[in-house]
């Protein structure tokens, strides 16, 4: 009697006890874990959603274009452009990469300062990514300056 | 006042007798001796016919139902006489001698009930016990006769016990003096040694035991006896009994007048009738009447104010303390075991509960941080796994944008880091400046090649700068100045 009664009800409820002691301990690490990545997930999405944000709110690339154009019209350098040139680059299916060179020739270093902190602070996502900066060939103090300037922004929006 | 009755329960007959302790003093108040009805059947009837012989007696003489009886043993009881030990305690010996015993005597080991009826003392330290031995179930049963008749049984003795009480009563034997008692009645004869108040032997014999050829006559039996009797003390005191022995022959006239005859010619003895009223205040017609005297000395025993006597029914009620006690003692063996599994199943179950409620709350923390983190989620089926694949895409996206927005460079930052290390009059004239996210490339004149290394040792002050190297040096033909390159990597190491 004892041992049906041991084998009908104790039994299983040792095994049930030794399954739970291992489950909880995998679903402790488990949650801490899932904790632990619940965090990065809401760090790295908060980043990203910023990142969205500031795309959402970007001007489309002729604005971009003419923006920049303001901001050389600002510092004097509009006869000093001798180019500038736009280029796309698709990132992923969502957004893509405008890169665009400008070149500016015979300008003087607080031209190219004052541009260059226009730039900085305006409020487009443009980032400067290469600077390239050559004593002019004709006047040694003034600059023959390659500014390439870089904006991530949601496709479609040209 | 102390009254105790003796039940002495012969194959023949019955004896009865009522003592009185008062005042110091013993007397006989009832006694009685009839003949058990020969049935010739099963032994249920014999016994139906004891029982309703003594109620009638009891009934008939007024016997005080309410005393204490002692009765003698059923008739299969037997005697030991050789057990040695060097044990002292009697309740030690009491306890080794069933053991010790139980290839000796003719009843099972189970059913086996001894006592010490006597001892005595050899040499060194070690003793000789007197055992006497009797079956369970024959104890039980005699027992169960005298409570059913409504008798108050107290002891169960064996017969020669109440003869020598009666005899040590009646006829001092506390001495040294070796003595012999001898009861014979119609159908037994009963021989009891004793030595300084003890008894050391006891023997019984049949009449027929006794017959010199096939037929048995009163006039053989006095010369068998002491044949007998030579033999025994022989036997017991290796041919020398030291000082003179004294007989107390219990029996009719005739008996009594052989042996008084044979037994001095035969051994050195004296031989003396025993009276077993001699202390016992008792009308006088009972003075010589023999049939009474084991009656009398159950109830003498009964009385306890003579020596300790075997009583089977205490040795046996000790057993069954003992077991009972044994049995206690398992069942709250038993009990403990069974309370400690208890409160272990009850601890188990316990454990599982707040296990399983555990389990319960973790799950639902799991599911809440899942929920709380992906609410858009809505087909959950492994939180960790779907967390863990949410988080790998939004890390991937981000990655992407982390990466086209890290190449990036703060040109105003490096040209004031460069305008302050590179003052006028160190006579430095920079031509090219490349700045790439993670270098910058310098191409410039200086006045000499030392000048070069201590521009080279100025710049690499700037924290940003990792590693400046050289990458071209030379003459320049037109300023006449040292012309060089310099490629400096940039960002964190």
């Amino acid at each position: 009697m004892l041992l049906v009664a041991f084998h009908i009800f104790v039994r299983p409820a040792i095994g049930r006890v030794r399954t739970l002691r291992r489950v909880i301990s995998e679903k402790r690490q488990a949650l801490s874990e899932l904790l632990a990545k619940s965090q990065e997930y809401n760090t790295v999405s908060s980043e990203l959603e910023k990142i969205r944000s500031e795309m959402e709110h970007q001007p489309e690339e002729r604005k971009i274009l003419s923006s920049i154009e303001g901001i050389q019209k600002e510092c004097g350098l509009m006869q000093k452009v001798v180019y500038m040139k736009p280029s796309a680059n698709t990132v992923n299916d969502v957004y893509e990469e405008t890169t665009i060179e400008i070149k500016l020739q015979s300008i003087t270093l607080d031209q190219l300062i004052q541009f260059l902190l226009k730039i900085e602070s305006s409020e487009l996502t443009i980032r400067i990514r290469t600077l390239d900066i050559k004593r002019g060939v004709r006047d040694l103090n003034l600059l023959d300056t390659i500014v390439q300037l870089v904006s991530l922004s949601p496709i479609g929006r040209i | 006042m102390k009254r105790s009755i003796g039940i002495d329960i012969n194959r023949d007959k019955i004896s009865i007798v009522q003592l009185c302790f008062n005042g110091g003093k013993f007397s006989l108040e009832h006694s009685c001796v009839r003949e058990i009805p020969k049935s010739g059947s099963s032994e249920e009837k014999s016994t139906a016919d004891i029982k309703a012989l003594i109620n009638s007696i009891i009934a008939e003489e007024n016997f005080d139902m309410s005393a204490k009886v002692t009765v003698t043993a059923p008739v299969d009881r037997v005697f030991f006489q050789n057990f040695r030990t060097d044990l002292s305690v009697k309740k030690d010996v009491q306890q080794l001698l069933k053991f010790e015993l139980e290839d000796d005597f003719p009843i099972p080991f189970d059913e086996l009930v001894a006592g010490i009826c006597g001892s005595r003392e050899l040499k060194g330290d070690d003793k000789e016990f007197l055992i006497g031995a009797l079956n369970r179930l024959a104890l039980q049963n005699r027992v169960k006769t005298i409570k059913e008749v409504g008798l108050k049984c107290s002891a169960v003795t064996a017969d020669v016990c109440a003869l020598y009480a009666i005899t040590s009563l009646n006829h001092n034997l506390i001495d040294n003096t070796p003595s012999l008692v001898i009861h014979a009645d119609n159908s037994k004869i009963i021989m009891a040694i004793s030595e300084k108040d003890r008894l050391i032997c006891v023997r019984h014999f049949n009449h027929q035991d006794l017959a010199v050829d096939e037929h048995y006559s009163m006039q053989s039996l006095a010369p068998a006896l002491t044949r007998e009797i030579e033999m025994t003390l022989r036997a017991i005191f290796r041919s020398n009994t030291g000082a003179q022995l004294k007989v107390f022959i219990s029996a009719d006239n005739e008996l009594l007048q052989d042996l008084s005859q044979a037994l001095p010619e035969a051994i050195n003895c004296e031989v003396v009738a025993l009276n077993p009223f001699t202390n016992i205040d008792c009308p006088e017609k009972q003075q010589t009447n023999t049939d009474v005297v084991i009656a009398a000395g159950l109830a003498l025993i009964g009385t306890n104010e003579i020596g300790e006597a075997l009583n089977f029914l205490a040795v046996d009620e000790l057993r069954s303390d003992q077991r009972a006690e044994t049995k206690r003692g398992l069942l709250i063996f038993g009990l403990l075991v069974l309370a400690i599994g208890v409160l272990l199943i009850a601890k188990l179950f316990y454990e599982l509960n707040t296990l399983e409620n555990e389990n319960q709350l973790l799950n639902q923390q799991v599911r809440d941080v899942f929920v709380q983190t992906l609410p858009e989620e809505k087909k959950i089926v492994n939180e960790l796994a779907q967390m863990n694949g949410k988080l790998e895409a939004v890390r991937a996206e981000y990655n992407i944008f982390a990466t086209g927005l890290s190449e990036r460079i703060l040109p105003l930052k490096l040209l004031q880091d460069l305008s302050e290390k590179i003052t006028p009059d160190q006579n430095v004239r920079i031509y090219d400046i490349s700045i790439a996210p993670q270098s910058m490339r310098l191409v410039g004149v200086v006045a000499s090649f030392e000048s070069v290394d201590n521009l080279t040792s100025l710049l690499s002050q700037i924290p940003e700068f990792n590693e400046i190297e050289l990458q071209n040096i030379d003459v320049d033909p037109q300023s006449g100045g040292v012309r060089f390159t310099l490629s400096v990597t940039m960002g964190s190491e």
